[in-house]
This record gives C-alpha cells, structure tokens and sequence, in this order.
C-alpha cells in the first residue's frame, strides 16, 4: 500500500465516521416524540454535540498521527536497509520521501479543516431540527388545547342541558308532593273539626242533662216515670 | 195456698223486699224442728219482722198453715218458690222514689199487665228524668237523656249540611 492510499483510506475512515455521526442524529430525531424544548435545553443540547465532535476529532487525529508516526518508522528502518545498498538512489528516495510527507501533511491538514467544516454542519444541522422540533411542539400544543376548549365547550352545553331537565323533573315531583300534603292536611284539618265539633255537642248535651236534672222536681219526676210506663204497655200490648 | 201467697205479695214490691221475706222464710226453715211443742208463733217472736210474724200468726189463726213441722216446711219452701218466681221489671230512674210511688208503680203494673211484677230498681241521675225499661226480653229507653241527645244531634247535622249552610 502506497502512502498516498493509506492517507486516503483514513479520509474516507474520518468522513464514514462523520456521515454516521449525521445518520444517528437523524435517526434520533425521526424517532423522537414531540415535546415542548426551552431555550436551556437547547443550548444544552447543542453543546453536548459540540463536545462530542471535539472528542471524536481530537481522537481521530491522535489515531491518524500515531499511525503515520508507525508508518514513518517503519519506513525509515525499510529505506535505511535500501540506502546502505544505493546512495544515490537513497538520496533521491529520501527527499522523494520529504516530499510525500509534505503532501501527507497537507492532506492532513485538508482533513482537519474538512472535520471541522463537518463539525460546524452537523451543528448547524442539530440548530435547525432542534428548531423544527419547538415549531411541530408548539403547534401540536396549540392543537390540542383548542381541542380541549371544544371538547369543554361541548359538555358543558350538554350538562346544562340535563341539569335543567333534572331541574325541571324535581320541580314537577316537589308540586306533586305539596299537593298531596295539602290535601293530607286539609283531610286532616276537617277529621279534627269534625272531632272537636262532636265533643262540643257531646259537652252541651251533658251540661243540659245536668242543668235540666236540677231543675227538676220530685212531681215531674213521678210523672214522667208513669209517663214512660204508660209508653212501655204500648209496646209490650 | 195460692191465694195466701198472693194475698202476701201484694205488700211487696221491690226485688229487694222479695230478698228480705227469702231471708225471713228461710229463718223459719231453720227454726221449725226445732222446740216442737212450742208453737212457731212462740218461737219466731221477735226474730223476724213484724209484718212478717203477722202474717205467720193469721195463718196460724185460721188453720191456714200445717201444724206439723213437716208440713210447715213444706208450706214455707212453696213460698219460697212462689216468691222467686214473681215476674221482675228492671226500671232505672233518676230520683229516690218514695214507698207511695213504688205501690202507684206496681198497682199500675198489675192493673195494666194483669199480673203482679216486682220492680228492679236502679237509681241512675245520668238519665236526667224519665225511666228506662227492661222486661220479658226488650229494652226501652225513656228518659229525658236519649230525648236531650236526640235534639243536639238534629242540632249538629243541620250545622254540618250543605243545606244547613
């Protein structure tokens, strides 16, 4: 394997990494269920994905430099053993070499920058989803709550409604009922009347028969006996 | 004998006479064996009433009653049974009534009914005047009471009917 081509197998290592890194925030936001977002969290959210691109930059380049650092050495103890044999060539070799460490090194510079600019998309891809996701949040609150006031609005339409059905229904009962205590007590108010009213009589006739009693005397008395004699041999004859 | 007895009952006129000659037979009954020779006149002196003892001694007199002891009982024991079995009245009435009124009372009775009837004498002032009667199974009310009730009823049903109003 050529210089060259290692160097172009880790750009390509680098970006499939930072493609996936795109892939998964997708992901998460297709799957995630919408919620109200504050600011707070926003920022907060946009600096965990900042941290984490820088984490996997620094740690990416580590990776790349300590395998060219491998590389290089190896090289060198390669090339050494050819130099010993042909100077010349050595020389030519070697500054063939500066020369391809040179390019190395720009491309490594090149995919820096290229990491970053990714590092700064993925931001901004993060910023504008985030964004998307309070709009949808928003929207789908004001749904529903326009929702709830119908649905409120309906019920309490329908309630007042069998609230004075009901009412009405009681107030039918309660006439039914005075009407028939009313005539309960106008039935009882004349049973009493007529009570009293017998108790009067029953009073006068005993007051008369006491009266009369005393006034009587003893001639009155034997007459009306013989009197009542005379009354009894009409029905016994 | 009959006619003895009869001519007795005249005198008696109330239930409660009929009880008091029973009580006076029966003191005989007990006394007749008793001292034969001593004739029931003697012994019965003083023990009974007057009334009574007068009437013993006529019929002795006239050789109404038996002689002996045996016969005597007899005698008294029909006397008895006459006596109890005087037809009784049952008469309430709302004053004391006065030995006179009760023979007016039996005199009709007997005038009027044809036969001698002892009166059951009830003293009740609730009936006010008047008398109630109870004889041979009827009862009839003739005092002033029913008369005072009869009029306050006419008096409360007229208040109360329509018409009345």
């Amino acid at each position: 394997m050529t210089f060259l081509n290692f160097v172009l197998l880790v750009f390509l290592i680098l970006k499939r990494k930072v493609k996936r890194g795109e892939g998964k925030i997708e992901n998460l936001l297709k799957n995630t269920f919408f919620f109200r977002m504050t600011e707070a969290f926003q920022e907060g959210l946009e600096k965990i994905i900042k941290e984490e691109m820088e984490k996997i930059m620094a740690k990416t380049e580590e990776e790349i430099k300590k395998a060219t650092e491998k590389f290089i050495e190896d090289y060198k103890k390669t090339c050494l053993g050819i130099y010993q044999g042909i100077d010349i060539s050595g020389a030519k070799f070697v500054s063939e070499i500066e020369k391809e460490k040179e390019k190395f090194s720009k491309k490594v510079e090149e995919i820096g920058k290229s990491s970053l600019k990714a590092q700064e998309e993925i931001l901004n891809f993060a910023k504008s989803e985030i964004s998307k996701l309070r709009e949808k949040s928003l929207q789908s609150q004001n749904l529903f709550s326009s929702k709830i006031k119908e649905k409120i609005e309906e019920s309490s339409k329908t309630l007042s409604k069998e609230f004075s059905q009901i009412l009405k229904s009681i107030a039918e009962d309660l006439k039914r009922e005075v009407a028939k205590a009313e005539k309960e007590i106008e039935n009882y108010k004349n049973e009493r009347l007529k009570e009293v009213d017998e108790r009067i009589y029953k009073m006068l006739g005993e007051v008369a028969k006491k009266t009369i009693g005393k006034a009587i005397d003893l001639s009155t008395h034997e007459e009306l006996v013989m009197e009542a004699l005379r009354k009894a041999k009409k029905e016994f004859f | 004998m009959e006619k003895i007895f009869e001519e007795f009952a005249k005198r008696i006129k109330t239930t409660e006479e009929v009880a008091f000659f029973l009580d006076e037979i029966s003191f005989l009954q007990k006394i007749i064996f008793k001292e034969r020779k001593v004739p029931l006149i003697e012994r019965s002196r003083g023990k009974i009433s007057q009334e009574f003892w007068k009437l013993i001694e006529n019929l002795e007199k006239e050789n109404l009653m038996p002689k002996d002891p045996e016969g005597q009982f007899l005698f008294f024991e029909k006397f008895k049974e006459y006596l109890k079995n005087l037809p009784k009245m049952k008469i309430e009435i709302a004053f004391l009534a006065s030995d006179q009124f009760l023979k007016r009372v039996t005199d009709y009775l007997e005038e009027n009914f044809g036969q001698k009837i002892i009166l059951d004498l009830t003293f009740n002032p609730k009936i006010v005047a008047g008398a109630i009667i109870e004889f041979s199974g009827k009862y009839l009310d003739f005092s002033l009471a029913k008369e005072i009730e009869k009029i306050f009823q006419k008096n409360k049903h007229s208040q109360h009917s329509p018409v009345g109003k």
